[in-house]
């Protein structure tokens, strides 16, 4: 330290420089809204993301018009088999907006090869009537 | 001093300028880092809120009133006076003398408040005496007598202190 005399005891004294504040809190709220904006961005990166998925996924792969009859887009060798071995739902959903009246007939087709007959002696429903009947009779 | 880059915004450029200075006035002032770094914050966001800085005929008197300001009406609600905290470092020493840094920083505290303020406005803070006085509201007489009595304590202590360190 210097002997004294004013001017060099404050020279000696300037050469010590304050320490620095840390840098003001705006900045740092800065970076936090930066942030934020980023993972608001990725959220919605990935719902788009998502909902392309979703899109490919339940949207028909067949790239013509949707407004087209399912019955027209389906040949009819092809829609005669799927009736045999059975259809999609959506592709049913479609069929019945398309087309109610070739919906309908599709189903009833369908019930007939596939559910047992109500109305042959040996329907399950009149077995179990006539096994009602029998059981009041007795009482 | 740094200086203020010219690409910034005034009062960002400004913190830049004088956060050392106006962080050390303030840590004079209520001897506690956390409290004197709150306080030139709360000064610097108020200013870029309102922009009252434009309307300052002396900006760089006006951050160190301001500051002081912020602190009194702390000191206020609060009710009470704290010791002076010495254990984080007030200055870069200078050849990284960090005994030299304590000394300094110890003969400081050991200065009376008044005199304390006086003296960092007026070496730190590069005021003159004049400015000095208008931030304290005292007479430009008194904050040079303030300074006199302040250098020479300030030596004294930092005299001894280097006597009783060799």
């Amino acid at each position: 330290m210097p002997e004294p005399n004013d001017e060099q005891f404050e020279a000696y004294l300037r050469s010590f420089h304050p320490v620095d504040p840390e840098p003001l809190p705006l900045r740092v709220k800065r970076h936090a809204a930066g942030a934020q904006h980023r993972s608001a961005l990725a959220v919605i990166a990935v719902a788009c993301l998502a909902a392309a998925a979703l899109a490919v996924i339940v949207l028909p792969r067949n790239p013509r018009s949707t407004n087209e009859p399912l019955a027209t887009l389906i040949p009819s060798d092809v829609s005669s088999k799927a009736a045999k071995t059975g259809t999609s739902v959506p592709a049913l959903a479609r069929l019945a907006l398309d087309d109610h009246a070739a919906f309908v007939e599709f189903m009833a087709d369908k019930a007939e090869s596939q559910f047992p007959q109500m109305k042959s002696e040996q329907s399950a429903l009149r077995v179990l009537a006539k096994q009602q009947e029998s059981k009041e009779n007795l009482r | 001093m740094p200086p203020t880059d010219q690409s910034m915004p005034p009062v960002e450029g400004l913190y830049r300028q004088y956060g050392g200075a106006l962080l050390l006035f303030a840590i004079s002032i209520c001897g506690e880092y956390g409290r004197a770094q709150d306080a030139v914050h709360q000064v610097f966001l108020k200013l870029m809120e309102t922009d009252s800085l434009k309307n300052a005929l002396d900006p760089k008197a006006y951050l160190f009133a301001s500051v002081r300001n912020a602190l009194l009406n702390d000191l206020k609600t609060r009710q009470r006076n704290v010791p002076i905290n010495a254990d984080r470092l007030w200055f870069k020493p200078p050849d990284r003398d960090h005994v030299a840094e304590l000394n300094l920083r110890r003969a400081l505290q050991a200065l009376p408040e008044d005199q304390r303020q006086v003296v960092v406005l007026h070496v730190w803070g590069e005021l003159t005496l004049a400015q000095v006085a208008e931030i304290l509201s005292i007479s430009a007489n008194t904050a040079a007598s303030r300074y006199r009595y302040a250098l020479t304590k300030l030596r004294e202590v930092m005299l001894m202190k280097e006597s009783s360190n060799a």
